[in-house]
């Protein structure tokens, strides 16, 4: 059943997204032939008679909107994912998904898993945009960039630490997520003033989120440092530092927020 | 009773000071035709919500063949809302897929069938569908599921009284003897014909649970004009 609902999500959301992704990368290619054009002119001598008159607005134009977009893609990733949850659940068309023959939990499943891989797209299609801008479309001039940045990574935070980053965001974003599915259904509970309570959670989980890193620091954060000795390098550190201060509140607080909107799903749902 | 498909026992469903259902307590056996009737604000719509479980009850329990509300009895019920729950963006025969893909008992070609006879062509999107058309595509797509037990919210409320005959016409020919279907509604003039049982309720309590024959020989009275005189304002 949740391969179905998967699909499905898929299908409601993919238009959407697949449209802005498409005409960001058109974007993305309009500006760097544009851009192009630029460099050319600038060695020859006209170089201000060219940024001034049309060539120039419009090259400033496609920049403006190529930026439009990027942050269009970002928020409309962030509205969508939270939109499809609670008008998929709790607004009309909850009266169908939960006469399905399916349990809560796998809605809410269905759900996250849909808006991680919107999440890492965007991102993804974001970082190519700015490639293909900056390399003039020829990405192979990314590498060397890249392959320095990823050395500096290993260097710095060890081979461990290379895949804690991505753990780390990667638990960060479904803490994320469902911390505010946990708001919006909690919120959902208020009969009066559902938009505020939801609001109010929002900014509970996120300081119970801070708060929890910060105890965590502040009883933690003296044991390891006593533990700091010549053996220890600066990436074991770090990967300490990420496991228990990062990590680990992000997967506490993960699993109390699907806790609790799979509880309220199951037990106290009320679509009015 | 064990034939009972649909119980209700002592059914309250409060939200905040006023109470929608009261203490109402049902047993509905398999094989029969129900009129749940009632004035508007009865608590008709929050009953079959609360045996489908998009509400939760602050007292007393629902149980469908013997299973409180979960995923089991999800697959025995076949609701029919009163709202719109259907993705505008998609086409019927993507709906008819959906529910092909969801429910074990939906039949396919029986919900083809019903759009054929609505002269829609399946590959319309809803959003290009007028009101009533909508509601026919969303009660062709409830009753080609073969359930044991259909909840019809008002299915007859919004649509003219043509297409009350349409409607009419499905509920009977796609009903299985076997199955149990609990239809709530205000029109009952239109619907008396069909119906083998009814349940009176009225500000959330049961008022009257009869067989149409036994209202028929106990008050020689049509159902229509026994709702006009228990519930005379």
């Amino acid at each position: 059943m949740l391969g179905k609902l998967l699909k499905y999500e898929f299908r409601a959301t993919a238009r959407l997204f697949l449209t802005f992704y498409l005409a960001l990368i058109v974007f993305a290619l309009l500006n760097a032939f544009f851009s192009t054009e630029l460099l050319v002119k600038l060695e020859g001598s006209l170089v201000h008679l060219h940024l001034a008159g049309a060539p120039g607005l419009l090259y400033l134009i496609l920049r403006l909107l190529y930026f439009a977009l990027v942050v269009g893609v970002m928020v409309m990733t962030l509205l969508v994912m939270f939109q499809r949850f609670y008008q998929s659940l709790l607004g009309d068309e909850g009266y169908l998904m939960f006469t399905l023959p399916v349990a809560p939990w796998q809605h809410i499943v269905s759900k996250l898993l849909t808006a991680l891989v919107w999440t890492v797209a965007s991102s993804l299609l974001a970082l190519l945009s700015v490639l293909i801008i900056t390399t003039k479309v020829d990405l192979r001039l990314a590498w060397p960039g890249l392959s320095s940045a990823i050395g500096a990574l290993l260097h710095n935070f060890g081979l461990a630490g290379l895949f804690l980053l991505p753990a780390i965001t990667l638990a960060a974003a479904i803490a994320g997520i469902l911390m505010t599915y946990a708001a919006i259904t909690l919120g959902h509970l208020s009969t009066r003033h559902r938009m505020a309570a939801t609001i109010g959670w929002f900014f509970a989980f996120q300081l119970a989120f801070i708060g929890l890193i910060i105890a965590l620091l502040v009883l933690l954060l003296p044991g390891l440092i006593e533990k700091y000795d010549s053996a220890t390098t600066p990436a074991l550190f770090f990967q300490q530092l990420a496991l228990q201060f990062f990590l680990l509140p992000s997967l506490a607080l993960g699993a109390l927020s699907f806790w609790l909107t799979n509880f309220i799903l199951n037990r106290r749902l009320n679509l009015e | 009773m064990n034939n009972a498909i649909l119980k209700c026992e002592n059914l309250t469903k409060k939200f905040g000071p006023v109470t929608a259902v009261d203490g109402v307590t049902l047993s509905i056996p398999r094989g029969r035709i129900v009129g749940l009737l009632g004035p508007n604000a009865s608590g008709k719509t929050t009953l079959l919500k609360l045996c489908n479980r998009l509400l939760t009850p602050t007292a007393g329990q629902v149980s469908i063949a013997g299973h409180a509300p979960g995923v089991e009895t999800k697959k025995l019920v076949s609701y029919l809302p009163e709202k719109h729950y259907l993705n505008e963006w998609m086409r019927a025969a993507d709906l008819i897929e959906f529910f092909g893909d969801f429910y074990p008992d939906f039949n396919r070609e029986r919900a083809y069938r019903m759009l054929e006879k609505l002269a829609l062509n399946p590959r319309d999107r809803l959003k290009t569908m007028s009101r009533g058309t909508k509601e026919k595509i969303q009660l062709s797509l409830v009753m080609s599921r073969e359930a044991p037990l259909y909840l019809l919210d008002e299915p007859i409320g919004g649509v003219d009284p043509a297409a009350r005959d349409y409607i009419l016409n499905i509920i009977l020919e796609n009903y299985n003897p076997r199955s149990t279907i609990l239809l709530s509604t205000h029109l009952i003039a239109d619907i008396e014909r069909i119906l083998d049982h009814i349940i009176f309720i009225r500000e959330g309590r049961v008022v009257l649970n009869k067989t149409v024959d036994e209202i028929r020989a106990e008050s020689g009275q049509s159902v229509d004009s026994l709702f006009r005189e228990v519930f005379k304002c």
